[in-house]
């Protein structure tokens, strides 16, 4: 994939941040490591950040910033699951899930006291692409029980989730991110969406809903 | 492991002690641990040397110390030489009165050295205050960096807050040529919102309040707000932004 960059310079110019600010929050993990692009430019090394990802980034921790400490935010941003751990009626209490895609949950793994924070991802996941059209519910009993087999073994590096397509045969893929991965011509890419997105969308919901 | 179910542990003169988990682990002389140490507090005098790694509150040495894996720690004092192969971790503070040589890098809260601190990895700590001199193979990022240098001292990048580099006193002309007593800071960039620097080459220093001080070799300034510079720095061209 080949993202437009942006230099650090032009960066801190555009969101108006100091240096002292850029590099607080990268000791704090509120930006990953992966996110400094080291190139060499003609006035010597210049860093480069993803430009998309940054900028979101930076307008959420700015947004955020007044009403949680670093620390708590660190955790927001952070790619591994922390201690969450919700019933179901909850989750539907707080507008996390419908309860259509619960039943499909229940159905395919059976009824749970207490969801952990990989099913509570799991379930939000599936919600938001069974809504978005992109996969069938069958493909959704598929996404279950992929997440649950083996989302532990990637929890807490970046990855994402895939789905190809090939004469109408689905087939599910978690894809640690820093691989490329090529299909042949006749299969067709449906989604790629990285996990790291929705777990921040998730923890923030979870903690929005808390307060 | 409760506190209370953890026992005592320890050691005068030469020998090896298991890994395991403890409450206190002394040791006076010189002693081996083939393993990992889970403790409390770990006291130790003389030379010790730790094949695993190291969990514990308190970490004390005098003497010497290795370890060939991670040190994780909320103190870490250390009078005297040590060496740590792994990621070293100290989330409230870390004295270094000597020498220490960290493989991966350190991460921290408060970090106080008095002497050398050689990391080839990145040091990142809220405030860092050295004495003597730092040699890092790659980012050194601090809210506070204060390096008052009698040693030379060497950092690939520089990020932070407040950076101040000052030199403790001029070395003998002599032992300038040795490159050890030099006592210099190099790095390839160096940024912080309040940069402020006395004998030190770079080749690019960002900020938005700079100063450049006697004895400085820069290459390229760029600076927000305020540039200030001695009449005896060499800068070779400094740009507002």
């Amino acid at each position: 994939m080949n993202e437009e960059e942006i230099s650090k310079k032009d960066l801190l110019e555009l969101t108006g941040i100091s240096y002292g600010q850029l590099y607080r929050w990268k000791r704090k993990n509120l930006i990953p490591e992966e996110w400094f692009i080291r190139k060499s430019s003609f006035t010597g090394q210049e860093t480069f950040f993803p430009k998309q990802k940054i900028l979101q980034r930076i307008d959420r921790i700015l947004n955020m910033k007044d009403g949680l400490s670093l620390d708590e935010l660190a955790d927001v941003f952070s790619p591994s699951s922390g201690e969450v751990s919700i019933t179901p009626g909850e989750l539907l209490q707080r507008n996390i899930v419908t309860n259509m895609t619960l039943d499909l949950f229940e159905q395919e793994l059976g009824k749970q006291d207490v969801l952990t924070f990989a099913d509570i991802l799991s379930v939000y996941v599936l919600e938001k692409l069974l809504k978005s059209g992109e996969i069938t519910r069958d493909e959704g009993k598929m996404l279950l029980s992929l997440m649950r087999d083996h989302y532990a073994k990637v929890a807490s590096r970046p990855c994402e989730l895939a789905l190809v397509r090939k004469m109408g045969v689905p087939l599910l893929l978690l894809i640690e991110t820093t691989e490329h991965v090529y299909v042949d011509r006749d299969a067709k890419w449906v989604f790629r969406l990285p996990l790291r997105g929705c777990i921040e969308e998730l923890k923030l919901k979870i903690n929005q809903s808390e307060v | 492991m409760d506190r209370e179910q953890r026992h005592d542990m320890s050691m005068s003169g030469i020998g090896t002690v298991a890994s395991g988990v403890y409450k206190t682990v002394r040791i006076d002389g010189i002693s081996k641990v083939k393993g990992d140490i889970d403790c409390i507090t770990l006291d130790s005098n003389g030379t010790l040397n730790i094949s695993g790694s190291v969990l514990g509150e308190t970490v004390k040495i005098n003497g010497t110390m290795s370890i060939g894996g991670n040190l994780s720690a909320e103190r870490l004092i250390l009078d005297g030489m040590g060496s740590v192969k792994e990621m070293t971790r100290c989330s409230e503070s870390a004295a270094i009165n000597g020498q220490v040589t960290l493989e991966k890098g350190l991460n921290s809260e408060k970090v106080e050295v008095s002497g050398s601190l050689k990391s080839r990895g990145d040091v990142q700590c809220e405030v860092l205050s050295v004495h003597g001199g730092f040699n890092v193979d790659g980012l050194v990022n601090a809210g506070e960096i204060d390096l008052k240098m009698s040693l030379a001292s060497k950092a690939k990048e520089i990020g932070g807050d407040h950076i101040t580099v000052r030199r403790l006193k001029k070395a003998p002309v002599l032992l300038q040529l040795a490159p050890g007593f030099n006592n210099r800071l190099k790095a390839d960039l160096i940024e912080g919102d309040f940069v402020d620097l006395e004998y030190t080459e770079a080749d690019v220093v960002r900020g938005s309040e700079v100063r450049i001080g006697p004895g400085c070799k820069i290459g390229r300034v760029e600076y927000k707000v305020d540039f200030k510079r001695d009449g005896d720095a060499q800068v070779g061209s400094a740009k507002q932004i």
